[in-house]
């Protein structure tokens, strides 16, 4: 039988587990097939998750004992027991050929680079931001600044009420949950409905968290688009719903202006955190090559980028989401307190909608505010279908389109603040 | 940037609250399992003013920048308008 175990690796490492771990292994397995499932349907956006179900898949499946160099190299298992005798024994590890994430050692570094084909993704692509960077670059080409152009403080205003999750749950992380400070600006993080924000923000903050943080706010995210049409139902009345909102006439914003704007803005926000340099300058590059009209450019980055940086994103998530991983009791907190950061944005946006609704003299649909959530286009386009369900031939996409992306530039800034200040914050504590 | 698509929300609602409540159901008995053995590092926390008084802190700088922010795109608005010779908003 041990022999039979040791050629079918995938079925002795399952056997040789704990009821628990042979629990946690068949419960991700599951899981995995549910997101390709869904994924396929179109219930889940099938860019990611079927690149990530499949690697939740061939992870949990494909698991193996390590030999015995790479075991001794592989940094989450001691490497060698004493047995009852006397005799020194390896111990068997268990790994996957797919990627090592905890190895932080050089030399271990490099024998897993050369052995796991997912190992250097992970680590030039990973653990050092660019991969976050990378979608953030193709966000900026997608986004047309020009409708913040267009309603600078009303859609600056929307934003800062919808980061009402991201800053009220560091508190509650740290006070409630006992989390440092690092992994409570990471977890809050999510609140800005942004993933490449709440990568970035975890890797710098809280790196031994990346894996968890990422899938819970990647797999929140969903919730957006399926629970905030229930949240603007239940905080906005029917009568208000159907407020039509004042349209102002709006001059032509030149792609000069959306230029210069992305200039200026990158050289002072990278002035002000250089921490988060990385992410500004990928956000408002992408801007910049738009409003050039860099046509090869914009192909390159919407395209071939943009979807090459999707399915490694997905594809990665998937075999992160190894069962000793993604179990970790830390996880709970993280559904928590993750939930809480997108309820708290989607409320605090809305009652920015009603401030706006009362000054305008309710000439202002206060369901906009909720697009100010970032999660751009998407809350973007939630806002609309509302609206239109209940105010047939109203149009208020602009308006919501500039909360949006002004919610995406306030939760870059916030992410710059939190990296750039929790690490003086940590100093003074102690 | 990911996001359900545009199909009917009630199921895709009930299907993320579903693996969401799946996951929390694991991690709830994985953290019972946890608790007793493993030794738990005491890191001291500071009070709940002081942390309140840092993510206020925060959300002051970052009122700041947007509100400046701001000021710039009217700025920009008022010299491009003032150049073309016609109406902001």
């Amino acid at each position: 039988m041990d022999t039979f175990f040791q050629i079918f690796q995938g079925i002795g490492t399952f056997v040789d587990s704990t009821a628990l771990g042979m629990l946690a292994r068949l419960s991700l397995l599951l899981l995995g097939g549910v997101l390709v499932y869904l994924g396929k349907k179109g219930t889940l956006e099938p860019l990611l998750m079927i690149p990530m179900g499949l690697g939740m898949i061939a992870v949990n499946a494909g698991m193996l004992y390590l030999d015995p160099l790479s075991a001794e190299r592989s940094e989450r298992a001691p490497a060698a027991i004493v047995s009852v005798d006397g005799v020194v024994e390896p111990v068997r590890v268990k790994g996957n050929m797919l990627v090592e994430p905890l190895v932080k050692d050089n030399d271990n570094l490099m024998h897993f680079m050369g052995l796991d084909f997912l190992q250097p993704i992970y680590t030039f692509t990973f653990s050092n931001g660019l991969i976050a960077c990378l979608v953030f670059l193709g966000i900026g080409v997608l986004l047309d600044v020009g409708f913040v152009l267009a309603r600078p403080f009303e859609s600056m205003f929307l934003a800062l009420c919808a980061e009402l999750g991201t800053i009220v749950t560091f508190p509650i992380a740290v006070c409630i949950f006992g989390m440092d400070y690092g992994e409570a600006a990471s977890v809050s993080m999510i609140g800005g409905a942004d993933g490449p924000m709440v990568m970035f923000t975890t890797l710098k903050l809280a790196p031994h968290l990346f894996v968890p943080i990422t899938v819970v706010g990647y797999l929140y995210l969903g919730l957006t688009y399926g629970g905030y049409p229930y949240m603007m139902k239940l905080l906005v009345p029917k009568s208000i719903r159907i407020t039509k909102t004042a349209k102002k006439p709006i001059r032509d914003i030149s792609s000069g202006e959306k230029l210069a704007f992305a200039v200026i803005a990158c050289g002072a926000l990278c002035l002000l955190f250089p921490m988060a340099a990385p992410l500004f300058l990928s956000l408002f590059l992408g801007v910049a090559v738009r409003e050039s009209e860099l046509t090869s450019f914009v192909k390159l980055i919407e395209g071939t980028i943009l979807y090459c940086a999707t399915l490694f994103l997905g594809l990665m998530l998937g075999v992160l989401c190894s069962a000793d991983v993604i179990f970790d009791p830390v996880v709970l907190k993280l559904l928590v307190l993750g939930i809480t950061a997108l309820v708290l944005s989607g409320i605090g946006g809305i009652g920015g909608g009603y401030v706006l609704y009362f000054i305008k003299r309710r000439k202002y649909n206060p369901m906009i505010g909720i697009a100010a959530v970032s999660c751009v286009p998407t809350t973007a386009k939630v806002v609309q279908k509302m609206v239109q369900a209940d105010a047939p031939g109203e149009i208020v996409l602009p308006e919501a389109l500039g909360a949006s992306i002004s919610g995406v530039i306030t939760s870059a800034i916030l992410c710059g603040v939190y990296v750039a200040l929790v690490p003086i914050f940590q100093h003074v504590v102690k | 940037m990911i996001a359900l698509r545009q199909k009917n929300n009630s199921f895709e609602f009930v299907v993320t609250i579903a693996i969401v409540i799946a996951i929390g159901m694991w991690c709830g008995p994985a953290l019972a399992a946890a608790a007793p053995g493993e030794p738990k590092p005491v890191v001291p926390s500071p009070s709940m003013f002081v942390v309140i008084t840092h993510a206020g802190i925060v959300y002051a700088i970052a009122i700041v920048i947007s509100v400046l922010t701001a000021v710039l795109i009217k700025g920009m608005n008022f010299v491009m308008a003032a150049r073309a010779g016609n109406g902001t908003e």
